[in-house]
Parts: structure tokens; C-alpha cells; sequence
């Protein structure tokens, strides 16, 4: 049997090395005590609760894989109570952001910008240095 | 436009980007003049590190990363004890639970816009400034420019994981200090503070 899950047939055969180790965590791990296994999850695309609420931060944050998020969303149709937290947590973070609408810049900072940068090359040609502010302006990590 | 070429290759580049730039640095500050200052000495700091910009990446994050480390020096050097960070986070789902509790998903309603509705913008930017400055930094980052972890990693130089947990936590904080806000300007009933567990 062993031997047999170890072949090469492919995609069919990469199921039943799947459902064979599947079944050999079920009796000498005991995946129905709630042990996670996540090839039988992705295979078979069964999310439970637990584990849809796990994905929620990356599901909002849209760091989910393609195929993460089709076994979140399988999830949401058939969990009402998943899918009422979901809708709930995506329209706060949209509500947030259009709370922290963007501030406009003061008209007259690009000014500002541009005489202190001609003054820091002034100061940096008078000086003989061709890189302006270079160790006045670097932090004591010497990072920017 | 300036005289110099060089100056005038970085004023082309930071002129598309000033708005969000400032944008991000009066969220960190929560101050327009501070916001004023921290872009200008982030400004000065990138013209003067201008050779080290590779012109094939991204400006805007590489201004940002900038940024962002003025505004952590400049915090770190104006508070004498390191900063601390809450121990506790606050309850999982803290806004939705109380969304719950005030019935707001029985209504019809969508509950997060109705209890959006009772805070205000001032409210939320207040809540914002309540959080660590690193976790401030990755919240306003991802809320304000809408970043990706792998960008923010790049802005505060740190791996993808950290900013996930970062992320992650910055998220309970502000539900947490959203509804203390909330609540002691008596914008939401005191009672429904405490957790589902005492009722």
C-alpha cells in the first residue's frame, strides 16, 4: 500500500497518496480529536468554522491564495454566521478608510521642499561635498 | 523647477507622491505642522541619500521608508523609556460582538455602517494615534494607501510575518480603543463594554 501511494499517476495519483496519508493520520493520529490536516482541507475543500475564521485578517488584508479564497467563499455560502462576521469586518475596514480620508497637502509645501533642498546643495557646493546633508541628515543607525 | 538636475529629478518624482506622503505623515503624527516638518526632513534625508534610489523601483515606497524611519527616530528620541505595548490586545471580534449586543443585526441594517455611524472621523484618527508607533505605522500604511504586507515589509524593514502579527494586532487595538473612545465620549451604552462573557 505504502509502495503504491509513493507511484506516479499524476493527479489522480497525488489524490490517493492524499486519502492514504489522510487515512493513516486518522488511525495513528487521530484527526477526528480535531487535529488539523490541512492536505485533506485543500484537497477535498472543506473549511470549518475554526478555520475559515483563521483566514479572516488575510481574507480582509487580500493576502489569500486564489484557491484560499474559493475554500473561504464555499465556506461563507453555507455558514451564515461566518459569512455575517466576514461582511462585517470588511465593512469596518472600509468604513475606517473612508474616515481617514487623505489630508491635502499645504499648497505651498513642494515650495518649501525646493528651497530647502537648492539650499542644502548651496551649503553642499560651498562645502565641496557632492552629496548635500550626507552625515548631518543620516541617523545614528546610519540608515535613511 | 530647480537649477540643479539632480534636484530637479527628485522634484519630479516627489511631486506625484506629496499628497499621499503627507497624507501618511499627518496620520503618524496626528498634527499638520509636525506632518509639515516630518516630510520636509524626509525630503532632506532622500535628496541626500538620492544615489542610493534605483531608478527601476518604486519611489513612493522607497520615499515612505524614508519617511516612516524619520517619524520612529524621532519618536524614539522624544520619549526617554522605550515605548510599551499593551499585553492585552482586547476580545476578538470586540466591535462585532457589541454590534451584536446592541442589536444592530436584527435591524435590517448593515450593522457596521450603523455602528460606524456613531464615530465620527476625529474619533477614528484619535483611535489610530492611541496605537504604538509600530503598530500606527503598519495600520495607517495598510487603511491609508491600501499596502500590501510584502510593501509594508519593505517600508519598515521587516520580514512579511511580522507585519501579518503587527497587522493583526493593530487591528484589535483600534476596535479596542475605537470603543473605549466611544464610550467615554457616551457615545455608546457603558453597560455593553464589558464582554458577552458577563452577560
Amino acid at each position: 500500500m505504502h509502495q503504491f501511494a509513493q507511484a506516479d499517476f499524476g493527479v489522480c495519483g497525488e489524490f490517493i497518496r492524499c486519502l492514504f496519508r489522510v487515512a493513516r493520520n486518522f488511525f495513528t493520529r487521530g484527526v477526528l480529536r480535531g487535529q488539523k490536516n490541512e492536505e485533506f482541507v485543500m484537497l477535498l475543500g472543506i473549511l470549518s468554522c475554526k478555520e475559515t475564521i483563521a483566514r479572516l485578517d488575510d481574507y480582509l488584508d487580500r493576502e489569500l491564495s486564489p484557491q484560499e479564497v474559493r475554500l473561504v467563499a464555499r465556506h461563507l455560502k453555507i455558514c451564515h454566521q461566518c459569512a455575517k462576521r466576514f461582511a462585517f469586518e470588511t465593512e469596518l475596514v472600509e468604513g475606517l478608510r473612508r474616515r481617514l480620508h487623505r489630508i491635502e497637502a499645504p499648497a505651498d509645501l513642494l515650495e518649501k521642499i525646493r528651497t530647502s533642498l537648492e539650499a542644502a546643495e548651496t551649503g553642499a557646493a560651498s562645502h565641496g561635498n557632492s552629496n548635500p546633508q550626507c552625515g548631518v541628515l543620516k541617523d545614528n543607525q546610519g540608515s535613511l | 523647477m530647480p537649477d540643479s538636475p539632480r534636484a530637479a529629478q527628485f522634484e519630479t518624482l516627489l511631486a506625484p507622491i506629496l499628497g499621499s506622503a503627507y497624507g501618511v505623515a499627518f496620520r503618524l503624527t496626528g498634527d499638520r505642522d509636525d506632518a509639515q516638518d516630518l516630510v520636509q526632513d524626509a525630503a532632506l534625508r532622500a535628496f541626500a541619500a538620492f544615489e542610493t534610489f534605483e531608478p527601476q523601483t518604486h519611489f513612493k515606497a522607497w520615499f515612505l521608508r524614508v519617511l516612516v524611519n524619520c517619524h520612529l527616530n524621532r519618536a524614539r528620541s522624544a520619549s526617554r523609556r522605550p515605548q510599551t505595548v499593551p499585553l492585552d490586545d482586547g476580545e476578538d471580534a470586540l466591535l462585532f460582538e457589541a454590534a451584536r449586543r446592541e442589536g444592530l443585526m436584527a435591524r435590517g441594517l448593515d450593522p457596521a455602517d450603523a455602528l460606524l455611524a456613531r464615530f465620527d472621523a476625529d474619533l477614528v484618527a484619535a483611535a489610530l494615534g492611541e496605537l504604538p508607533d509600530d503598530f500606527r505605522v503598519v495600520a495607517t500604511l495598510f487603511l491609508l494607501e491600501e499596502m500590501s504586507y510584502e510593501d509594508i515589509a519593505h517600508i519598515v524593514e521587516c520580514p512579511v510575518g511580522t507585519v501579518r502579527s503587527r497587522l493583526h494586532r493593530a487591528r484589535k487595538l483600534l476596535q479596542k480603543a475605537l470603543w473605549e473612545l466611544a464610550r467615554e465620549r457616551g457615545l455608546v451604552e457603558a453597560q455593553n463594554w464589558k464582554s458577552g462573557r458577563s452577560e
